[in-house]
């Protein structure tokens, strides 16, 4: 899987050092991303899917450092490690090869810059076009994310458009320098429901047309159905369950999966109340011993409070889980 | 009792907070005992010895009219220290009545009180000081209550800003709905948790009240010769200048020191009373 | 916008009349006077001169009618006279005008040019042996008296070094030298003062700009920038700075009272002739018309140089619509 693999993380290591304690907020993180494939990475807030997807363009700020690990990331028709290249380097992966979009549209565009400045800069940057060549670029790209009065939106101030334009403007500007990943976190959990999937639905199209490989992350199993083909479900700052789209849905291994499974609201079943997993999670800096999960696992046996899981391979999917050892 | 373990763990590990505090003490240990460690009497002429340099029989030297500038900088910092608490007193006092009746009664006389305010601001406040040195005389009872009634805008406005924030709080709703009276919710209820603000300015304004007080010294318009303040033997450091640098590089540095130190805790108190300043921890 | 601006200058309105009467009861209410003053230097005036110095002065007559008849003469921009020396208080304070502008809008100018880009620069290099220093330093430059360093330069630089003078803004002869040598002469009486003034006010903007970035620097647009991938520079110095700096607009319009006479004190140590030392003066001699116009002048300076900090934000700050 490796051979054919676009990005490929491998025993990824993010901690984060305020004073004198450690949190271990990403612990030995592997998958793959293939050339037009779609990954989700899904898991409740604190379980470090967000610092894992900042960690691939090195943008964990302090106090928060990459500690070990090999990002592989194919550039050019060769595969280098993102952690060895040099920060300019990196400045170009950045944007151009792979992008970013955030989950709070309304605090992730600048307010002091027009629309077309911000969305253009990057393709300045990157592409190193100017003037009408660029503008003609910027509104042919805002118009692919679904704008209509591109005209008007690259003329506005981020503080004159909506939270669900604001997003297309986001897309746009991930876009518009031509990259080979997408890097979304969470983007479109501030927004209204019947925006969000507006959205989805957008980032789902852009995907197909543009051949896009994408690394949807959420804490929403939702919102991965629509749009990934494989999901890695993360708890403590580690990966417990790796598995193709449907079988996840359909049989999850990790009773952590099966939690989050059954916290879906569904229209079709009328239920009283959403049986959230118990408990909360782990605090980074000072998880518990054993499998992280076992304080709220129902099925946790003797073992799980001792030693930790390794990998098990069930039917070609991955699982840590002593349930399966 | 938690709360103040807590307090104090976090002060003593706050660099400035604790330096500043060490010093601020030693500052207030040295007014105190001014008597046993001066030597001469800050008023005590000698005409023979008048404008020495620094020597073992003068450690700071003399001035012109041959007083002691140590004894005199000694006895000064309980005059300027004095000055300094007392006209803190009184613009914390103004400060924290505007701030709160303004804050939680809102409407015309918040209106009012924030107008005054602005009224305030805009007057040079160091010339208005000064003006009012002028007209009322100088002496030290003045300058106290000159500057209290001159500095309490900035903590007016924090205050009413903290009460702003504070008196929709359920607890605060829960006292008025059992029938407390405004004094009581003011009093019992809100001020102490505005109190973190009022502790900063307070030892910042320690701080800005000496500084005010030595200018006013030093221009001749502050503590009346002969009594001793910083400022005061400044002005004759000015008019020796040429021949008695000892006479304007030590009150100055008292001045400084005694600025620093305040400053110093003040910062340290804004970092560990202000949870927005320290701890990233949370933002993991 | 305009229609803002309107009700800016109709609101400054009741600011000024509440500073003129609260000034103008401080120096009627309080005991001190230009007639005790005469009349303690030259003991031998009789109860009748002082009569008439007081008609003379307009002092005779009842506090509300002079108050009116002052800002009659306000209405038509007019201060009155000095008691000093019968000169219009208009003529006065322009007089002093230029010195007081000279120093503040170079030292502005230096504040703005120094306090930035160290402000920004300790930001960036946060945790850094640079940054403990500038920390250091700058709470050493914030708590200096600044009276006391005016001293303790004239001290250095004027007795010992003998480089610079050390007071006055010019030599007594300098009409007589060539125009090269007078701008010379004028900077070197500049020197000393432009410090004092610069160097307190630094430490306090450099720090509020670096508390400002710091602020920024964690926004999420910041990372978008970076996301981007800007060079930290551009995401410094573009995106973060236009945001940080919009705060200093402000401040820079709250510090205008301070400038105009708060700078009395170390204006009257190196003999600098601007309003700070006429404020000084006239307060010393009783010179109610002066004081009278030199607090009006400074409030409404003070008020229009908020109102054009307050415009000057709204353009900078796209979000803010007047």
């Amino acid at each position: 899987m490796t051979e054919n693999a676009l990005l490929s993380i491998r025993g990824l290591h993010t901690y984060f050092f305020p004073g004198k304690a450690v949190g271990r907020a990403v612990e030995g993180v592997s998958f793959d991303v293939g050339s037009s494939e779609s990954i989700g990475l899904v898991g409740e807030s604190g379980c470090g899917k967000s610092v894992t997807a900042l960690s691939i363009l090195r943008l964990v700020s302090r106090p928060g450092k990459i500690v070990s690990g090999e990002i592989i990331f194919e550039r050019g028709g060769k595969k280098e490690d993102m952690l060895l290249l040099s920060e300019q380097e990196m400045t170009k992966v950045r944007g151009g090869e792979i992008s970013m979009i955030f989950q709070e549209p309304f605090t992730s565009l600048n307010p002091v810059f027009r629309v077309e400045y911000q969305v253009g800069e990057s393709a300045k940057l990157h592409l190193g076009i100017k003037g009408e060549a660029l503008r003609a670029l910027v509104m042919e790209t805002l118009s692919g994310a679904g704008i209509k009065d591109a005209e008007r939106v690259a003329d506005s101030y981020p503080h004159e458009l909506s939270g669900g334009l604001r997003q297309r403007v986001m897309i746009a500007m991930a876009l518009i320098s031509g990259p080979k990943l997408l890097i979304a976190d969470e983007p479109t959990t501030a927004l209204d429901v019947t925006v969000q999937a507006q959205i989805l639905d957008l980032l789902a199209d852009i995907r197909l047309k543009r051949k896009l490989s994408v690394i949807m992350v959420s804490h929403d199993l939702g919102i991965i159905n629509r749009i990934c083909d494989r999901v890695n479900i993360m708890y403590s700052g580690r990966i417990v369950e790796s598995s193709p789209k449907k079988e996840i849905f359909s049989n999850p291994l990790h009773p952590y999966t099966a939690g989050l499974l059954k916290s879906i609201p569904s229209l079709s079943k009328i239920e009283k109340r959403l049986p959230a997993i118990p408990g909360n999670v782990p605090d980074p800096f000072d998880p518990p011993a054993g499998c992280r999960f076992h304080p709220r696992c129902q099925k946790a046996m003797d073992i799980c409070k001792k030693t930790e899981p390794g990998e098990t391979v069930v039917d070609g999917r991955m699982v840590k889980c002593w349930l399966y050892k | 009792m938690k709360e103040t373990l807590k307090f104090i763990k976090l002060f003593s590990a706050n660099k400035s907070a604790l330096i500043g505090g060490v010093l601020v003490i030693c500052l207030g240990v040295i007014a105190l005992a001014a008597p046993l460690l001066s030597g001469y009497a800050p008023d005590g002429q000698n005409m023979a010895e008048k404008l020495q340099p620094p020597s073992r029989l003068h450690l700071l030297g003399t001035d012109e009219l041959g007083r002691d500038v140590f004894s005199r900088m000694i006895f000064g910092s309980r005059i300027s220290l004095s000055v300094g608490f007392a006209a803190v007193f009184i613009s914390t006092l103004i400060g924290l009545l505007v701030g709160a009746v303004s804050g939680y009664f809102g409407g015309w006389i918040d209106q009012f009180f924030m107008r005054l305010v602005d009224i305030v601001l805009s007057v040079p406040a160091l010339f208005f000081i000064l003006m009012l040195v002028v007209f009322l005389g100088p002496s030290i009872f003045n300058v106290m209550v000159i500057i209290g009634l001159t500095t309490w805008t900035d903590l007016a406005r924090l205050v009413r800003a903290e009460v702003l924030s504070l008196k929709n709080r359920e607890y605060i709703l829960a006292a008025r709905a059992s029938g407390a009276s405004h004094a009581r919710i003011i009093i019992k209820h809100i001020l102490p948790n505005a109190m973190a603000p009022v502790f900063v300015s307070v030892t910042f304004g320690v701080a800005g009240a000496i500084l005010i007080e030595s200018g006013l010294s030093f221009l001749g318009l502050g503590v009346q010769p002969p009594d001793p303040s910083w400022g005061n033997i400044l002005t004759s450091g000015k008019d020796y200048i040429e021949t008695a640098w000892w006479l304007t590089a030590f009150p100055g540095m008292a001045i400084f020191a005694t600025i620093i130190s305040y400053n110093l805790l003040g910062e340290g108190l804004r970092n560990i009373l202000d949870p927005r300043l320290s701890g990233s921890k949370e933002r993991v | 916008m305009a229609r803002y601006i309107l009700k800016r200058l109709l609101l400054s309105i009741p600011i000024l009349f509440g500073i003129s009467l609260i000034t103008f009861a401080v120096i009627h209410i309080t005991p001190g006077g230009p007639t005790v003053v005469q009349s303690q230097m030259n003991a031998k005036m009789s109860p009748d001169s002082i009569a008439k110095l007081k008609t003379l002065y307009g002092l005779d007559k009842p506090l509300h009618l002079q108050y009116l008849n002052w800002l009659s003469r306000l209405a038509r921009f007019d201060f009155g006279e000095s008691f000093n020396d019968n000169r219009p208080v208009t003529e006065k304070i322009l007089e002093r005008l230029p010195a007081t502008l000279q120093l503040n809008i170079l030292s502005l100018l230096l504040l703005f040019l120094i306090a930035v880009p160290l402000g920004v620069y300790s930001a960036a290099q946060e945790n850094s042996v640079f940054e403990r220093l500038f920390t250091s330093l700058s709470f050493v430059g914030y708590s200096i008296p600044a009276f006391w360093l005016a001293l303790l330069l004239m001290l250095f630089f004027g007795v010992w070094l003998q480089w610079l003078p050390i007071s006055g803004m010019a030599s007594v002869n300098a009409a007589n030298m060539p125009p090269v040598l007078q701008i010379y002469d004028s900077i070197q009486h500049l020197l000393l003062p432009l410090f004092v003034s610069v160097f307190g006010s630094i430490a306090g903007l450099s720090r509020y700009m670096r508390s400002g970035m710091l602020e920024v620097i964690r926004q999420d647009y910041i990372r978008t920038a970076r996301a981007k991938g800007l060079p930290e520079r551009d995401v410094l110095l573009k995106h973060a700075l236009r945001n940080a700096l919009l705060p200093v607009i402000t401040i820079i319009g709250l510090s205008i009272p301070g400038l105009i006479s708060g700078g009395f004190i170390f204006e009257t140590i190196f003999a600098w002739p601007g309003m700070g030392r006429l404020a000084y003066e006239s307060a010393m001699s009783f010179d109610y018309p002066v004081i009278m116009g030199v607090v009006t002048a400074g409030a409404l300076l003070t008020l229009l140089g908020n109102l054009f900090a307050d415009i000057a934000y709204a353009f900078a700050d796209p979000r803010i619509r007047y």
